[in-house]
């Protein structure tokens, strides 16, 4: 099967989520496509898997969804970490040992 | 506000899933949560916070943050890890690999001929490791195979462990988990009752099932359990104030899924209002390619929800019944609990339990025993804590638990969920390989769906699901 997609649309951070989400289902190769267009080739693992076209490309809108949301947070992400570690919230109690 | 400057106002990073029509679940890493409209959901989208009612959803459960809630949101996130990078407060003793069944699924691969027990001298060993490394209120629970054919060394350690948290201010409560068969002596029930030693067993469903489970080489196993189990709350009634406490659990074999109600019914006939049910695990002799115990994850599901359907309606006919993997998964949503080992992230591997085996060694927690993996132990108990707490299988195992690494990260129900490395390197030979639509994934979403699902559209069912949660406080 082969979806195809646009640059524009999808980025590869988006694919790479893709891939990572059906890792145990299909390996994916992307093709270059004409112009913007992006060809994901996928071949399937095992033999008895069904995959709908159209549920694929609407994961593949998800992923690029949750890809791009991730790398739009990740100063905030760090951000919490590093007030977390650095106020020293984690503190427990000492041990007897 | 911190010395850290965050370009704040703005949406965090959320997840979402559609539960049911024009319910959209959205979830943070704080664990916070709400159902979104399908309009909402376009909305926060597009960054449209036009709406009062939207925003103040988003804001009180810090999907959308600003320099008002920031602080609130990062006090939230530190108690969330808080609870995880603790002491191990939960400390699996398995006194003896000797069993007096076999269970078909045996986890802990039941061993019959074996002389080995746990010594006296190993076990004094071993509650020096516990209460090295402790904190102030901890679990220590005797397994086995069957632990009640090692009473000896329980008694030791029970006694032994009254003077250890005098000595050392702290607060133990022992569980055992036994299979209610003639080992289980009324000297012995009395010694655990007496003790506060809270008491757990397995049970099948309907007595056929059990007894093809569990009872195959035990003839009139279910009867003799039936008598334990009351024997067990008479003794109980003379000997303390309070109510009988007993909790058991089932594990699922593909019989037992076409007889979710009579699963419930089994259970209340032995005045047994706790129920835990779990589906077989490709541990010990549960990875057997054998019929009873190969089934689809969505059977299972199908089963576990007839089950929680049939729980609702005899709440509202006024019996007080619970299943147990439902409130701790409840318990999970709405409290942003996050201390039940088996299913959070990082899991409890090392870090909050240990399992001390029968031979002195030290494993990361009971599927590493299970596993009986060089790679899953942390050394013997003829080392100090100190060492065992930097062991690099310890590490390693833990660092592998991490949602982070893997398409957890991405899930929608990442905050109540988490990975187990061991059952990962069972079924891939990694321990970091969590792989998304595995059985154990298909299990977990599977019952937060169904928990979601009905908690939008059921009123009965949200009825139902908060009193087991006040219940259960």
């Amino acid at each position: 099967m082969i979806l195809t997609c646009h640059s524009k649309v999808v980025s590869k951070e988006g694919i790479l989520l893709f891939s990572q989400r059906h890792i145990s289902e299909f390996n994916l190769h992307v093709i270059p496509g004409k112009g913007d267009e992006i060809l994901i080739d996928i071949k399937l693992i095992k033999d008895d898997i069904d995959l709908n076209e159209a549920d694929l490309n609407n994961e593949l809108l998800e992923c690029e969804f949750l890809a791009m949301r991730y790398k739009q947070t990740e100063d905030l992400r760090k951000a919490v970490v590093a007030l977390i570690l650095s106020e020293n919230r984690l503190s427990q109690e000492n041990s007897h040992e | 506000m911190s010395k850290f400057s965050i370009d704040i106002p703005r949406p965090n990073f959320f997840k979402h899933r559609t539960i049911a029509e024009d319910s959209i679940l959205v979830t943070v890493d704080s664990g916070e949560w709400a159902i979104l409209s399908s309009k909402e959901f376009e909305c926060l989208c597009h960054n449209d916070y036009s709406d009062p009612g939207l925003r103040e959803k988003l804001y009180e459960s810090h999907i959308y943050l600003d320099k008002n809630n920031w602080d609130s949101y990062i006090e939230t996130m530190a108690q969330r890890w808080k609870e995880v990078f603790t002491r191990p407060t939960l400390h699996i003793v398995v006194v003896t690999p000797r069993c007096n069944l076999r269970c078909i699924y045996c986890h802990a691969s039941y061993q019959q001929e074996s002389n080995s027990s746990m010594s006296i001298e190993t076990a004094s060993k071993v509650l020096d490791r516990i209460f090295e490394v402790a904190p102030e209120n901890f679990a220590i629970e005797f397994q086995g195979g069957e632990p009640t054919l090692n009473f000896e060394t329980i008694k030791f350690m029970v006694e032994k462990s009254k003077e250890l948290t005098e000595k050392y201010g702290k607060k133990v409560n022992f569980t055992i988990v036994t299979n209610f068969t003639s080992a289980l002596t009324d000297e012995k029930m009395r010694f655990l009752i007496e003790n506060s030693i809270d008491v757990s067993t397995s049970i099948d469903g309907p007595q056929f099932i059990h007894e093809n489970n569990r009872n195959r080489n035990y003839p009139g196993g279910f009867s003799i359990l039936c008598q334990k189990v009351h024997r067990f709350t008479e003794l109980w009634k003379e000997i303390r104030d309070d109510e009988p406490r007993l909790s058991a659990m089932l594990t699922a074999t593909k019989p037992v899924l076409a007889y979710p109600r009579e699963t419930v019914d089994t259970y209340l006939s032995l005045g047994i209002n706790d129920i835990f049910i779990r589906p077989v695990n490709p541990l010990g002799r549960g990875e057997q390619d054998i019929n009873e115990l190969t089934y689809p994850i969505e059977d299972f599901l199908e089963y576990w929800e007839r089950v929680i359907d049939y729980i609702i309606e005899l709440r509202g006919k006024g019996f007080s019944v619970a299943e147990t993997h439902l409130v701790i998964l409840l318990r999970k949503i709405f409290f942003r609990e996050n201390t039940y080992m088996d299913l959070r992230s990082p899991c409890g591997a090392s870090f909050g339990q240990r399992t001390y085996n029968y031979d002195g060694k030290i494993f990361t927690c009971d599927e590493g025993r299970m596993l009986e993996q060089e790679k899953f132990c942390l050394g013997t108990v003829d080392v100090k804590s100190s060492s065992i707490n930097s062991s690099k299988n310890g590490i390693h195992t833990f660092i592998s638990s991490l949602s982070e690494l893997s398409y957890c990260e991405f899930c929608v129900y990442k905050p109540f969920c988490g990975v187990c490395p061991l059952l990962n390197y069972k079924t891939s030979g990694y321990t970091n390989t969590t792989i998304w639509n595995s059985r154990r994934c298909k299990l977990y979403r599977g019952m937060f769906d169904i928990i979601f699902r009905k908690f939008i559209n059921e009123e009965k069912a949200r009825k139902v699901f908060g009193d087991m949660i006040i219940e259960s406080i």
